[in-house]
């Protein structure tokens, strides 16, 4: 069997369970727009096949993922499920909680998941990658439209414009993956002469300054442990892009699919989290509270933002992307077993009882996988390049 | 990298963008208020383009006027127009990086100054009931250098490129039309 009729009949099979997912945990015009995208994706591949140049559409298709959690991040901080609560109750199922976990797991997480692992297929030059770059075109397109649309009746005007603003930029967006699909070319990125020491010098202050700001929000909405993991893996991001990638960056045609399935199972991580929460069992941890709103909005969205737009600077060759790779990197292998280790000894400890489920548990090792494979290949290459 | 700098101002809607509707600790004051953080990164970008001197000068001007201002806000005193002076901070500051002049060391230290010194004061009168006066402090305090440092150490990656003294003075005019529209949201 050819690896197109294999792709066909995984991508149906996997709209139909999405579409009868949609229609379950939504409602019907959700699962009846997911169908209408999964079919006019997979018409347009059908139509188009499989395009010689995928390096010309990974620079249109990394600009999704940050403007699609940019523009949520401006919708929930704005009150947007509060908004589709009172004016759109009707789009959804009955039983549809309003909350702002139900709708960042269902409507953020696993739609930006599907986009970043659809580009680790593109990157890798899949037969799949391509029909997840028409899906992921067309899906940028709705949502754009959906926010620009939807914003008439909500109140907080400005986050609104500014999620207007990003949906807009959305749009812009899928309609230039459409471009690319339709009129193919090959792009390379020109590979920049090795940064200066001085320049190497002005991004670690940079890095710093970020590492002070923003490890100082996460210790005073969820205290030092957080700050332990996120700031302790920040800190051994930078030391390993010191000594390897700052002067020479990656190969982004090897590390950005590996960055892209990284942050897929992260995301998908961190929808567990959300589900499960996990700022609660943090608080219970440190005895200081952390608010569902705060953790969503820093933890599920803004934060990401940077994480997926590391995503587009690596493919670029620039510092920050090289800095947050390695970042991301260290914190999956040193951070993520906290919550097989750490957390749940910690509960033993303040609940009594045995060893049992810490939030964030069953999702926590596998963003391992591709970080692992990640920091062998880095210090391969430089072993290689020392040499040379 | 410039594109990345550009997600900076990403952070202004680290809370609902009240300008200063928060009650917890100082280390997270000037990062809700967008007004403050939009300034404080605009010290440091426009020291990075006054160059020389004004490197550290400028900053600290900033910082140590805040100290300042916060004793004053915490005392209860009363001072007319810190907000308004808070706001213009960040459109007269963008200005500044905008139009690119060489502005003699005091004068661009004294304005700093005087702009720190309406932002401490802010931060001092908004100490939130029950706080520890010395950890919100030092709280504030080291998240304003942060700040400072992050737009020290952007401008100077800007300006490093060859058409970066372009891109600098363009960034200057978005922080004027981010001034602009928290003035209007705000107002």
């Amino acid at each position: 069997m050819s690896a197109r009729t294999t792709t066909i009949l995984t991508i149906l099979t996997i709209a139909f369970t999405g579409f009868a997912a949609a229609l379950i945990l939504v409602g019907t015009p959700a699962a009846i727009l997911l169908l209408a995208l999964t079919t006019l994706a997979l018409a347009g591949w059908l139509w188009t096949g499989d395009t010689k140049a995928p390096t010309g559409l990974m620079a249109p298709y990394l600009t999704v993922p940050p403007l699609f959690l940019a523009m949520g991040s401006a919708q929930f901080a704005g009150g947007w499920v509060t908004h589709l609560q009172a004016d759109y109750a009707a789009w959804f199922d009955p039983d549809f909680a309003f909350t702002g976990a139900n709708w960042f797991v269902l409507l953020v997480c696993i739609p930006a998941s599907l986009v970043l692992f659809g580009g680790y297929l593109l990157a890798r030059n899949q037969p799949a990658g391509f029909f997840m770059a028409w899906w992921t075109a067309l899906f940028a397109v709705a949502s754009g439209v959906i926010q620009i649309a939807g914003a008439g009746l909500w109140q907080a005007q400005p986050l609104a414009l500014l999620a207007s603003g990003f949906g807009l930029a959305l749009i812009f967006a899928g309609l230039a993956i459409v471009q690319r699909l339709l009129r193919p070319r090959a792009a390379s990125v020109p590979v920049p002469a090795p940064f200066s020491t001085q320049r190497r010098l002005l991004w670690a202050v940079l890095f710093a300054a970020a590492m002070v700001v923003y490890g100082a929000t996460l210790f005073t909405q969820a205290g030092p442990l957080p700050v332990i993991i996120v700031v302790g893996s920040m800190v051994g991001g930078m030391l390993g892009w010191l000594l390897t990638t700052s002067r020479r960056p990656v190969d982004p045609t090897w590390a950005v699919p590996l960055l892209l399935l990284l942050l897929t199972l992260f995301y998908l991580h961190v929808g567990e989290e959300t589900l499960t929460d996990f700022n609660g069992m943090i608080a219970t941890i440190t005895g200081k509270p952390w608010a569902d709103d705060d953790f969503l909005l820093l933890i599920g969205l803004l934060g990401p933002i940077v994480w997926v737009f590391a995503a587009w600077s690596l493919w670029h060759r620039q510092a920050l992307g090289n800095f947050i790779f390695w970042f991301l990197i260290v914190g999956m292998i040193l951070g993520e077993p906290t919550h097989l280790l750490i957390f749940p000894i910690r509960l033993m400890a303040i609940n009594g009882g045995g060893y049992e489920y810490a939030s964030g548990m069953y999702s926590a090792l596998f963003p391992m996988i591709p970080a692992i494979v990640a920091l062998l290949r880095i210090l391969s290459d430089h072993r290689a390049a020392r040499l040379a | 990298m410039k594109p990345g700098l550009a997600l900076l101002p990403l952070l202004l809607w680290a809370d609902s963008a009240s300008a200063h509707g928060f009650g917890g600790a100082g280390f997270l004051h000037p990062l809700t208020g967008p007004d403050h953080m939009l300034a404080m990164i605009a010290v440091g970008a426009w020291s990075a383009q006054l160059g020389g001197p004004a490197l550290w000068a400028v900053p600290t001007a900033f910082v140590l006027a805040m100290s300042l201002g916060g004793a004053v806000g915490m005392s209860g005193l009363a001072v007319p127009l810190a907000e308004p002076v808070i706001l213009a901070s960040a459109i007269l500051l963008g200005a500044a990086i905008a139009i690119d002049r060489r502005f003699a060391l005091p004068l661009a230290a004294a304005a700093t100054a005087l702009f720190g010194f309406a932002h401490g004061f802010a931060h001092g009168a908004e100490l939130p009931a029950q706080s520890d006066i010395a950890i919100y402090a030092a709280g504030v305090l080291v998240t304003t250098a942060g700040l400072h440092v992050l737009g020290l150490a952007a401008g100077l990656l800007i300006l490093a490129d060859p058409s970066g003294r372009s891109r600098l003075r363009l960034s200057g005019l978005g922080v004027i039309a981010l001034g602009f529209g928290l003035l209007v949201s705000l107002g």
